[in-house]
């Protein structure tokens, strides 16, 4: 399987809508950092608000599925779906004697690799360094980074949940626009789900799924319980969902 | 190292509209040059795509390097190199950084081979050039580069001349060959024009509305498709005789057992009977064969088709 | 301290799980070459590559597998080829054979004239002398073939042999009534070759010449930089391009000897006469006129103390 990632990595880092991206986030969140630093935007309420690390308010919106599926969806497209319909380059590597399986896990791993970079370290590390330059280190306080460990780390399971249901997506569709719609529509209705769904047992099933954890990771107060709940209901669904996609991808045919 | 490098059985694909193949046998033996000759539709793609595994099978069997094991198609993968319709490219790579990830997803030790497959195809030069600037044939080529990549055991081509100029198909011609017999590749090539494939394979598969119709070697293709006279008389050196003497036909053949294949006098054959019966000779057999290429191909794609 | 212990923790998993991957690689490829060697797979070896030593090594060793297949598949196609031929002589002989047993049988029958019988007699005669003539084509192919035929080359005159080979043709020239236009240089062409072997050369292309020329003859010795070149060109209407590409296919032309189109193999063995010296032999038609091109080393002037002794 070694060398399959290292032949995603490799198309990664060959691939331009990665680096389009990248650069994009950058610089959009070095825009948002500097608004709100210089007061020209207020944002309240946002939950590095309420943990007292108020330097990070730009982050808020990286960490919105709403918001961030675009990246997400779009680094799939242009990296998976792309090989399936746009250039056909699946074939060779189906065909390069690699098990399919592998096939598929690396390229979860690289995904994953790719999303996380864009979506989490790129926002994170911009804002910690402007944050940092503003408020001349006090803001990183023992709590405040403990909160912010945990929360990202917690987070990041939750992500890596994400992106296997984009790649999942992007391997049944196949098509660059099919894949980011998809996505997209996905988002929305979980975002519908959070702020309209007030039915009890609709409620709690939404509450199991990994959108919702997604923003149970950066409450204030986590108890050991919900904590543990937390890491459980990802790990349950990343597996459950790298099967099906597994699943989905061996039975494939390759047009 | 077992004699059959590809055994298909029963080979059935079903799609939602029909039957795309039905009931194909086909083998293809180590060191073969197999061409498989189809009108477009045919179903020579997807034969190929069963066999590389990219689909599979609705019923049937394949046997791979003398494995069936549908589990294990990824180890047999490892010994094969394709090209299946279109070569599969990233178009924002160079020739040689396409080479690359196939090498990287391959496992193939030591760059020098990504070299020595672009001096193989000709694309020496186009190594540092991007594959979105390419020609249809340069493309085609660097598909052929690609399968080559690892020097499999057995090569898997489809349509491979598609888009390569007359110079091109020649020179793609010659490496097969040249692969074939220093290496002792194993190849399995696909055309809709039998005359392509007439210079370079050693076995003929004829592939029609997903029927496998014929199969047979070049020696037997050749036998069909060389109009000649075959004759048959009670006493076959005094007919070579007759045949060398009073037509001056010095183009024929004795066979082992007898039969004298005359290849001329197409046009008049009642004087080559006449001159046989003249000089006492006894008759047994007397008729014309074999028919051009093309005519033999459309007549057995349109047999089939009155079916 | 606590970090130093961690680091060091972390340093000694990271190398453990190194050696253990570099540890089940070398497994995996010794497994690979085992079942290489038993004949179970023509793979060539495919590795994880992480290690670069690891990778130069799997390198090297398909390397080794390529001199392996190489030599096999030099032996495999040898063995082929010399069966091939052998049904091939047989399948050659054959025919011909068949009408001369014809032309006797005919002559020992009863109720014709002595004359015909004669003639008959005669005919199977010349049938069987081109028989021989091919026989001994082959015969002397398979020698100048045999891989331990050797040609000593030293420093030779082909001017001077030129001129002879086509004064002992003339007279085959004057009886076909064929124009000769000759462009030899006036003075000497030395080249590294075998004379006896560029006598049977020249001979043989002018014979084909003289065979199948429809009115003249050119023959141009050249000198160029590095080597010489010899032209023999004729009018050759009755030769197509096809019959060019297998030109020195020696069946194909066999074949065509035998139904008296040819003389026989006389270009197959000028091209293994060629290659012995290290020359090459070309053939090319254009507008109806056949070529056949020889090329020589020409003898630097400085290494000729070399060239002598080989």
């Amino acid at each position: 399987m070694n060398n399959v990632i290292r032949a995603e990595l490799y198309k990664l880092y060959k691939n331009p809508a990665f680096w389009v991206l990248a650069a994009g986030v950058g610089a959009l969140s070095i825009f948002m950092h500097i608004l709100i630093l210089t007061g020209w935007w207020h944002m309240t309420g946002t939950p590095f608000d309420l943990a007292g690390l108020d330097g990070l308010n730009g982050l808020s919106p990286f960490i919105v599925p709403l918001f961030f599926n675009l990246f997400v969806s779009t680094l799939a497209a242009y990296t998976i779906a792309a090989e399936f319909s746009r250039n056909g380059v699946i074939k060779n590597q189906v065909m390069s004697g690699n098990k399919r399986m592998h096939i598929f896990l690396a390229k979860f791993i690289v995904l994953s690799l790719g999303a996380v970079i864009i979506v989490i370290v790129i926002p994170l590390v911009t804002g910690l360094i402007s944050a940092g330059f503003s408020s001349g280190g006090n803001l990183f306080t023992e709590s405040g980074l403990i909160y912010l460990s945990r929360a990202y780390g917690l987070y990041f399971l939750h992500f890596l949940c994400f992106t296997a249901t984009v790649l999942l997506i992007a391997v049944i569709t196949g098509e660059i626009g099919k894949t980011i719609l998809f996505t997209l529509i996905l988002s929305a209705v979980m975002f519908a789900f959070e702020k309209l769904v007030t039915v009890s047992r609709i409620r709690f099933l939404y509450e199991h799924t990994y959108f919702f954890q997604l923003d149970v990771a950066f409450n204030q107060f986590l108890s050991a319980g919900d904590l543990l709940k937390s890491i459980f209901i990802g790990i349950l669904s990343l597996l459950l969902l790298l099967y099906c996609g597994i699943t989905v991808f061996q039975r494939k045919e390759i047009q | 190292m077992s004699e059959y490098i590809l055994r298909a059985k029963q080979l059935t694909k079903k799609f939602k509209n029909g039957f795309a193949l039905q009931n194909i046998n086909i083998s293809v033996k180590k060191g073969e040059i197999y061409g498989l000759i189809g009108q477009n539709g045919a179903g020579k793609s997807t034969l190929l795509r069963l066999i590389t595994g990219l689909a599979f099978p609705t019923s049937g069997s394949i046997e791979r390097f003398g494995n069936g094991n549908p589990q294990e198609i990824a180890a047999a993968q490892k010994r094969m190199g394709a090209i299946i319709e279109h070569p599969a490219l990233f178009p924002n790579m160079t020739a040689k950084e396409n080479l690359e990830v196939h090498r990287l997803q391959k496992g193939i030790p030591g760059k020098e081979w990504i070299e020595k497959v672009l001096k193989l195809t000709g694309l020496y030069d186009a190594g540092e050039k991007k594959v979105k600037h390419f020609s249809l044939g340069m493309k085609q080529r660097l598909g052929i580069a690609v399968a080559l990549l690892g020097d499999p055991e057995f090569l898997i081509l489809d349509e491979p001349t598609n888009g390569l100029d007359p110079t091109g198909i020649v020179e793609m011609r010659e490496l097969i060959k040249k692969l074939n017999r220093e290496k002792g590749l194993t190849v399995f090539i696909s055309s809709h024009i039998l005359s392509e494939l007439y210079q370079l394979a050693t076995v003929f598969g004829f592939i029609h509305k997903g029927k496998l119709l014929e199969e047979m070697t070049k020696k037997q293709l050749d036998e069909k498709c060389r109009k000649h006279i075959r004759i048959k008389v009670d006493n076959p050196a005094k007919g070579a005789m007759v045949l060398d003497r009073y037509l001056s036909a010095g183009d024929f053949e004795v066979m082992p057992d007898g039969m004298i294949k005359l290849y001329r006098y197409l046009d008049d054959v009642r004087s080559v009977s006449a001159a046989l019966t003249k000089s006492g000779l006894i008759i047994e057999h007397f008729s014309l064969s074999g028919d051009s290429l093309e005519s033999y191909y459309t007549k057995l794609i349109g047999g089939a088709g009155n079916e | 301290m606590e970090f130093i212990t961690f680091i060091l923790f972390f340093i000694l998993v990271v190398l453990t799980m190194r050696m253990v991957a570099v540890k089940r690689e070398v497994k995996k490829m010794t497994d690979h070459l085992r079942k290489y060697r038993r004949r179970k797979t023509g793979q060539k070896l495919e590795m994880a590559l992480f290690d670069r030593d690891l990778e130069s090594l799997g390198e090297e060793i398909n390397r080794l597998i390529d001199l392996y297949t190489g030599e096999q598949r030099k032996r495999v196609r040898f063995e082929k080829k010399q069966k091939q031929m052998i049904a091939n002589i047989s399948h050659d002989l054959r025919t011909p054979l068949t009408s001369i047993i014809g032309y006797l049988q005919m002559a020992g029958s009863d109720g014709i004239s002595c004359k015909e019988r004669r003639e008959l007699l005669s005919v199977a005669a010349k049938q069987a002398g081109r028989l021989e003539l091919l026989m001994n084509d082959f015969f002397e192919l398979s020698l100048i073939e045999a891989p331990d035929y050797h040609l000593s080359l030293e420093n030779i005159n082909i001017k001077n042999i030129l001129i002879d080979c086509l004064v002992g043709i003339y007279d085959q020239f004057r009886e076909k009534n064929l124009e000769l236009s000759a462009e030899i240089p006036e003075h000497h062409v030395m080249i590294l070759a075998n004379e006896s072997a560029v006598i049977r050369v020249i001979e043989n292309l002018l014979a084909n010449a003289v065979q199948h020329a429809d009115g003249n003859i050119e023959i141009v010795l050249e000198e160029h930089e590095q080597d010489v070149r010899l032209v023999v060109k004729n009018d050759a209407l009755s030769i197509t391009e096809q019959d060019v590409d297998r030109m020195f296919d020696r069946f194909y032309m066999a074949d065509r000897a035998r139904s008296g189109k040819s003389k026989g193999l006389g270009l197959s063995i000028v091209k293994s006469f060629m290659e012995k010296m290290n020359g090459t032999v070309t053939v090319s038609l254009d507008n109806g006129k056949f070529a056949v091109i020889c090329e020589w080393k020409k003898i630097p002037t400085i290494k000729k103390t070399n060239s002598e002794k080989s």
